[in-house]
């Protein structure tokens, strides 16, 4: 009636993309996007990223039904690359999580343990559809609330020169002149810069929109509005987002600034002050709640991976079982050290070189085959 | 094809009953077998009609019809009328079935007459008549209606209800008198034979939930159903969690203000506790007295009771993880003044909080057990002299008295016995996962909390509604969860009622007309 149909709301839909994402977004996607190219690739990104959205949104029968069109063989193939990239993408999450952890928040514990204990967290926190719906349903207004509040104080109580000053104490270390030069506001490279940038977006926001809209499926009572209106008005909401961020950490640290740190909105965020002053650093509560996100991202990543394999083999997705193999392979690259050198450091090119083509050419492919009949259809013609 | 004896036997027993004899002797031969051995069921033989000339057989279990004879009583009346009556008269009367008493009903089989008996009426058995006739009497000695005492309210009525259901049934009966609120009457427990009643408003409940609910409780054989916890137990989905998922209460009002919602309420005979289904985790923070304050005020109460839920669960695991892994949380005069406090303690402050939290569990378990004047003492005694104690020999420190005392009050400020008693237990896993992975730890175990709950139904309603309600079809907002909107703003039902159902309250249309 209201539990077992295996079916999500829109709105539910909606607050999972925005819970999923707004951990990786602050942390890492954000910082990488600085100044005006930034937001000019977050604009060209969210465009290029509509008009892919409004591809996905014509074939979900594709998307649900593999096998019937590319065969079985193909379908799994298929499977297998996906599969592949959200290990990849569990991997590199479980292991920022962990570094980011032992950075701030728990010392003298292993690293891999901390991973285990992150990877199984995100395992054991949602197993189901519908409880990952309803779970970012009641989560989002809190998280939501508290981030946007605590950068609402931010924003009001940056202070602009810091910026400044870490690229002063930069030059200084390294000998090379102390000249801080205004950028003009067009030149050269703006075309090259923009788009990579919008690449780095699209790369980053790829696991969270490429998977759930691809598997769309509207009640048949639903407005045709609702179609197009829903992804859409994501698409829109994260566009705002991920510029907010990025306009406060312009404005705070500059060009050069955001990128010389590692984590620049922790950063912002111990220098908030709190009306009262009974907390003294924010930085960790806001850490506390974005972990809270960092954590379903990494859930997700496993249930979609169950989802796919249940897809190609046709079956219903129960329990957290089927996400086990997956939590197992992102704990595994998580933890992996090859001579200092973890294989998934340049986990953004890797997505843009490798599987942003992929994906692109996956689509194309799918969009020629969702013309084609098939099964019982085919036999009538 | 393998035949099950045992079974074949249960259902020849249930099915294949012994109709009643129109010879009392056999009749009577079937009863003292049945009886043998059970000296407070009493056998009577009695002889009715005007000359004395129809043998009968009366038999009760003695403390149940004490008043078998007297003149004023519905009995003693009815076996006098049949005195005074002659054979002809009598049996006449009998195949009519024209006694005049509603109370005095024909059974056909011993099986039911044996069962009525036990309920704690009287049958009585007639030569030559092949019905057994079912008295109605006062039944088994039981607690009147008395206060609610875990339910206690400022305002709104102060009944509760008692052991047996039949009254239970009135007191809402009495709240509800439509005939839209339906009774269904099933016999549960092979050997206790427990009568439990399901009630509902016909036209607010879903059947498909009534049904659920009615294969869920007859999904099992059980020897003896002594309390509405036992039914309550097997009938849960979710038997692992601890979060309960059938509402408990003792007040009538408030299992007649959930009727009117569309949600079923079942009684258990023997039991004071009504259960309410379907429950979700706002139900348990609500109480009947949220209905007759003001808005502003059970709307303040209720922020209250929500955020002491949250203080009874996190407080302490949080008091660890900042104490112990980011002290640059707090202000340095509020971390001094920590330090100070802790200062010759020599336990780690995970074992002291967790002392702390057990000696409180300890106490509250004798203050329970213990006869009402003693368990305030227990509790003066031990959240005072051994509290002080265990300061002063410097075992824990005061701040962390302070933080197990209000992580108790919080618990106590829950409504709901069983769900708070959920939460006292999880607080466990926070403040071990606070006290080893710091903030990390509690997030962790608010992840998983929250995972677990949106898991939950009850009866096919998520256990979060209505905070995931918004979305749903023809869903509308309940104005009913953290905050209580204004009554005249309450228009719809929540939920659980059928949706053709939902209005609950609207203008009176003459009054819209002299308004419009």
């Amino acid at each position: 009636m209201f539990a077992d149909n295996q079916r999500i709301s829109g709105i539910q839909m909606e607050r999972q993309f925005f819970l999923a994402y707004l951990g990786p977004v602050i942390l890492w996607i954000a910082p990488l996007l600085p100044g005006r190219y930034g937001m000019f690739g977050i604009l060209t990104g969210s465009f290029l990223l509509c008009i892919w959205v409004f591809f996905l949104l014509r074939q979900p029968h594709v998307c649900r039904y593999p096998e019937k069109y590319w065969g079985k063989f193909m379908s799994w193939v298929i499977a297998l690359i996906y599969e592949s990239y959200l290990i990849l993408t569990g991997g590199w999450l479980a292991a920022s999580i962990g570094k980011i952890l032992q950075e701030y928040m728990i010392q003298g514990i292993p690293g891999w343990l901390i991973v285990a204990f992150v990877v199984l967290t995100a395992l054991c926190g949602n197993a189901t559809l519908q409880t990952r719906g309803r779970f970012a349903q009641t989560a989002w207004p809190v998280v939501g609330g508290i981030v946007f509040l605590m950068l609402l104080l931010a924003a009001f109580q940056g202070q602009g020169g810091y910026g400044q000053e870490v690229q002063i104490q930069q030059h200084m270390t390294n000998g090379t002149s102390m000249m801080i030069q205004e950028e003009p506001i067009w030149d050269r490279n703006m075309i090259f810069q923009t788009g990579r940038n919008a690449i780095m977006f699209v790369s980053g926001l790829l696991g969270i929109v490429l998977i759930p809209f691809a598997q769309l499926e509207y009640d048949s009572g639903a407005k045709s509005a609702d179609h197009i209106g829903i992804p859409f008005k994501i698409m829109g909401k994260t566009v705002l987002w991920t510029g907010m961020i990025v306009v406060l950490l312009q404005a705070v640290y500059g060009n050069a600034g955001a990128e010389m740190l590692a984590y620049p909105v922790l950063n912002l965020m111990a220098g908030v002050r709190i009306p009262g002053g009974f907390i003294r650093r924010m930085d960790m509560i806001f850490l506390a709640v974005l972990l809270f996100s960092l954590l379903f991202s990494l859930g997700s990543i496993f249930f979609y991976s169950k989802c796919i394999v249940y897809r190609v083999r046709g079956k219903k997705e129960r329990g957290i079982w089927g996400s086990i193999p997956a939590a197992i392979f992102c704990f595994i690259l998580g933890t992996i050290d090859l001579n200092g050198r973890s294989p998934i450091q340049d986990y953004v090119g890797i997505v843009s070189c490798i599987y942003l083509p992929i994906f692109l050419t996956l689509t194309f492919c799918n969009a020629l085959l969702r013309r084609r009949p098939y099964g019982k259809q085919k036999n009538q013609v | 094809m393998v035949i099950h004896y045992e079974l074949l036997d249960k259902w020849e027993a249930r099915i294949l009953k012994t109709a009643v004899s129109p010879k009392l002797g056999v009749n009577e031969a079937w009863f003292r077998s049945r009886c043998e051995g059970c000296d407070d069921i009493k056998l009577r033989p009695m002889h009715l009609g005007d000359r004395g000339q129809v043998a009968c057989l009366a038999i009760y279990v003695e403390a149940a019809v004490s008043n078998l004879m007297l003149e004023e009583s519905m009995l003693g009346r009815l076996i006098n009328q049949l005195r005074e009556m002659s054979e002809r008269e009598l049996r006449e009367c009998l195949e009519q079935d024209a006694l005049g008493i509603s109370d005095a009903f024909p059974l056909d089989t011993l099986e039911d007459g044996l069962r009525g008996m036990l309920a704690g009426n009287l049958i009585l058995i007639i030569n030559g008549f092949d019905r057994i006739l079912k008295i109605g009497s006062k039944g088994y000695p039981g607690r009147s209606v008395s206060d609610a005492e875990s339910e206690k309210v400022l305002r709104g009525s102060n009944e509760g209800f008692c052991e047996s259901v039949k009254q239970n049934t009135a007191l809402i009966r009495k709240r509800i008198r439509s005939t839209g609120l339906k009774v269904e009457e099933i016999f549960l427990g092979e050997r206790s034979d427990t009568v439990t009643a399901i009630l509902y408003m016909e036209e607010l409940a879903y059947p498909q939930i009534l049904e659920k609910l009615k294969a869920a409780l007859e999904t099992y054989e059980i020897d003896g159903v002594l309390d509405s916890g036992i039914l309550e137990q097997l009938a849960e989905e979710n038997w692992i969690s601890p979060f309960p998922q059938f509402q408990t209460t003792e007040r009538p009002d408030l299992a007649a203000m959930e009727l009117l919602e569309g949600r079923i309420v079942i009684l258990s005979d023997n039991s004071p506790v009504a259960l309410i289904v379907p429950a979700v985790l706002n139900d348990f923070m609500r109480v009947s007295e949220d209905r007759y304050n003001r808005f502003e005020i059970a709307s303040f109460q209720r922020l209250i009771r929500y955020a002491a839920m949250i203080f009874a669960v996190m407080l302490s695991g949080t008091y660890l993880a900042v104490t112990g892994f980011h002290t640059s949380i707090l202000p340095t005069n509020l971390l001094l003044s920590f330090a100070e406090a802790r200062r010759g303690v020599p336990f780690p402050g995970l074992l002291e909080v967790l002392f702390m939290e057990l000696a409180f569990e300890l106490i509250r378990e004798a203050g329970v057990r213990m006869p009402g004047p003693l368990s305030g003492t227990i509790g003066i005694v031990g959240g005072l002299i051994i509290g002080d104690a265990a300061v002063s020999a410097n075992l824990v420190s005061p701040m962390a008295v302070v933080i197990v005392a209000l992580s108790a009050l919080s618990s106590f400020a829950v409504p709901n016995e069983e769900f708070a008693a959920a939460f006292r237990i999880i607080k466990y896993g926070f403040i071990l996962l606070g006290g080893t992975l710091g903030m990390f730890g509690i997030v962790s175990a608010a992840y998983l909390l929250l995972g677990h709950l949106a898991g939950l139904s009850s009866f096919q309603i998520p256990y979060l509604m209505p905070f995931t309600g918004k979305g749903i079809q023809e869903y509308r907002g309940e104005k009913n969860s953290v905050f209580r909107g204004p009554l005249r703003t309450m228009k719809y039902r929540l939920i659980y009622a059928q949706r053709d159902q939902r209005i609950r309250l609207r203008k009176k249309k003459e009054e819209q007309d002299v308004c419009g």
